[in-house]
């Protein structure tokens, strides 16, 4: 663990050293070109940030409203009948839609269950098995302007609903 | 979205009026337009940073050096890419940023390649082949080490923190490789 931690650190500075040298090897200004570079930046943030508020808003309001709530127990009656412990579903359902709701609604887990039980390991796994989809959605289609996303949103669902059901399978006895 | 966003934001007020969470939701309108920008400026400086760095490796022919490196691997993944598109190094460089866990630097070079993708994109108002593919390898994670997960259980004192990588893994390729074979029989023709 510790190895592997060291190594991810190290990787970021090496990266820039290697591009810095490379730079002053091939006889670039590589301080003027750093500098036109973020201006970039910039554009993207403007691109992004539309897209990024639509989707906060709608989800912040889906979650305070309590039609979270109100789904994830609609939908659960059908989900349980795949074997599925009921504690899991809102972890689920929340793991797409926002990273730091996730993790709150995780620790809230461990707590309860206690992190060695077969529902700590199941939500664990979830966890770290997939990423917050409609962000990432969000962000990647508004930094290139592109609206219809529908398809996408469908397979990234479905991806997460797969990680979801394997995580249970291995976990269960 | 257009379709879904009117359903999401419609069915939550109606919802929160009908359970009595009106003050909750006027308070989560102004927070979620706060939080939204405060996200947008936690990575803008990144974002920024990152595309001055890449500049460099850019005009200095680096880029091109890691496309030529990474492509073998980039083409089964992306089978639409051009050997010489100025994608592949940024596809290259978002992957390997989320296998190690660095995700905020994983996103700048996502966001770059997207870029790329899109001038390469034959209908600029619908997501390519290759755009959904990374898609989907960012949506589903590709992390090898979920760290956070394992400081967390860690934290509440489990015995093992670490007996969940093999299964985050399986369950993670299964995800993402059901993602890719989805984007290729869905996904739109080039």
């Amino acid at each position: 663990m510790k190895v592997v931690e060291y190594i991810s650190y190290l990787v970021l500075p090496m990266l820039i050293l290697t591009i810095i040298f490379y730079g002053e090897k091939k006889k670039i200004s590589t301080y003027d070109t750093f500098i036109e570079g973020t201006k970039e930046g910039f554009q993207v943030i403007t691109r992004i940030f539309p897209t990024m508020l639509s989707v906060v808003v709608a989800i912040n309001l889906f979650k305070i409203s309590g039609a979270m709530e109100l789904f994830v127990r609609c939908i659960s009656p059908i989900i349980t009948r795949l074997n599925v412990p009921g504690e899991v579903i809102p972890l689920g359902i929340m793991r797409s839609v926002s990273g730091g709701g996730a993790i709150a609604i995780l620790s809230d887990t461990l707590k309860e269950n206690g992190p060695d039980s077969m529902v700590g390991r199941i939500a664990s796994t979830i966890m770290g098995s997939s990423d917050t989809t409609l962000y990432v959605l969000a962000i990647y289609a508004g930094a290139v302007g592109i609206k219809k996303t529908r398809g996408a949103l469908w397979i990234g669902l479905t991806c997460d609903f797969i990680a979801f059901m394997v995580a249970i399978l291995l976990w269960q006895k | 979205m257009n379709k879904i966003w009117p359903w999401i934001i419609g069915f939550s007020i109606i919802v929160g009026v009908f359970s009595g969470k009106i003050q909750e939701m006027t308070t989560c309108i102004f927070d979620s337009s706060k939080s939204a920008i405060e996200t947008c400026i936690s990575v803008f400086g990144i974002i920024c940073l990152w595309s001055g760095f890449m500049n460099i490796a850019e005009k200095s022919g680096l880029l091109r050096k890691a496309e030529k490196i990474a492509y073998p691997m980039i083409k089964i993944l992306f089978p639409e890419l051009n050997r010489k598109s100025p994608a592949v190094g940024s596809i290259a460089m978002n992957m390997t940023a989320n296998m190690i866990g660095l995700g905020n630097i994983a996103t700048p070079m996502g966001i770059r390649a997207m870029e790329e993708l899109q001038k390469e994109n034959k209908n600029k108002s619908k997501l390519s082949k290759s755009m959904m593919t990374l898609l989907v390898l960012n949506m589903s994670s590709i992390q090898l080490i979920p760290t956070t997960v394992i400081a967390l259980r860690a934290s509440y004192g489990s015995e093992n923190p670490a007996e969940i990588v093999l299964p985050v893994l399986i369950a993670s390729f299964t995800a993402v490789i059901s993602g890719i074979i989805l984007v290729r029989i869905f996904g739109r023709e080039d």
